[in-house]
């Protein structure tokens, strides 16, 4: 069965047909079971090497549109570097939203980092004095988790 | 809009759209269905008939579009929206006070505005739904009520120009 056969195609359709933005069509793509379950089955070469079969520059379907974004939003659950990295192999230029679902991805996507901010109390130096004690260096840590590990 | 663009040969346009106080709005154009993309609108119709749709189909506007721009072309940017709400003066009405010619928006979970469409009837009495016009994507105008329709009705808002200067 190829990767395109798992994909819940009247469900994809409806969500393309309906949408009014880029934004509708990410938000409703993810929503979608099969899209999920296919970013979890194929690799993101597959992924790379589907989208870029499908949006060949022959004549194509609307059906055949709905799924090359199926085929983005795939890669958009993956991990994000490696997401980004896959999608700057994609030719988003051959969707007309190709280039907005990518920059939705970069805005939206929680991203693992660690922000670690070294700062000194900023207190009156007389209430050093007075407490007899010296600054010390205080590490304030801010972390932004993915929710889903190792796929975003 | 969401047509495949082949190189040198484009497949949307778009045109000089200002708010009130000439702000540029971003917009595109589409030109085209396919005959694969008729036939699902078929079907569509079909699983809505309570709507009412009106002829012909029109892949030149969207939404919001029919809302904000006259049936000219497509908005897409939710930046733009809310540009066009804050330039042109439209203020938040309540249900209550919600009138013929008032607009709705349809919002995600997260604030975007996913649809949009123009208020033509006062709510009824009892279930407080307006009857709405929109346009559902690249398809028809529809006249439904505001809670029959493919978006999300669990987060609306309704707003009217009431600001001048």
């Amino acid at each position: 069965m190829g990767l395109i056969d798992q994909l819940d195609i009247n469900e994809i359709n409806s969500v393309y047909l309906f949408a009014n933005t880029p934004k509708y069509l990410y938000r409703h793509l993810r929503h979608i079971q099969s899209v999920q379950e296919l970013s979890r089955h194929a690799t993101l070469q597959n992924l790379v090497d589907e989208y870029n079969e499908i949006t060949s520059p022959t004549a194509k379907s609307s059906e055949d549109i709905a799924i090359a974004y199926a085929l983005l939003i795939a890669v958009t659950f993956w991990e994000y570097q490696q997401a980004l990295a896959a999608l700057n192999k994609f030719n988003l230029s051959r969707l007309e939203w190709g280039n907005d679902m990518k920059d939705i991805f970069i805005k939206n996507t929680p991203i693992n980092t660690i922000v670690r901010i070294h700062a000194k109390p900023n207190i009156p130096r007389n209430e050093f004095r007075a407490s007899g004690s010296s600054t010390s260096t205080v590490s304030y840590e801010y972390t932004r988790n993915n929710p889903k590990g190792g796929k975003a | 809009m969401k047509t495949i663009i082949i190189p040198n040969k484009p497949h949307y346009t778009d045109i000089t759209l200002h708010t009130r106080i000439r702000s540029d709005i971003p917009n595109s154009q589409s030109h085209a269905f396919d005959c694969y993309e008729k036939r699902l609108f078929l079907s569509l119709e079909r699983k809505f008939n309570k709507a009412v749709f009106r002829e012909p189909p029109n892949p030149i506007y969207n939404c919001h579009g029919l809302t904000f721009a006259s049936r000219r072309t497509s908005i897409t940017d939710n930046r733009a929206l809310q540009t066009i709400l804050n330039d042109d003066g439209y203020q938040k009405v309540s249900l209550a006070d919600v009138l013929p010619g008032d607009i709705i928006l349809y919002y995600s979970e997260d604030g975007d505005v996913e649809h949009s469409g123009v208020v033509i009837s006062k709510p009824d009495s009892q279930l407080k739904i307006p009857l709405v016009l929109s346009k559902w994507g690249r398809f028809k105008e529809v006249v439904h009520h505001a809670n029959y329709c493919p978006y999300d009705f669990s987060n609306v808002s309704y707003y009217r120009v009431t600001k001048w200067d």
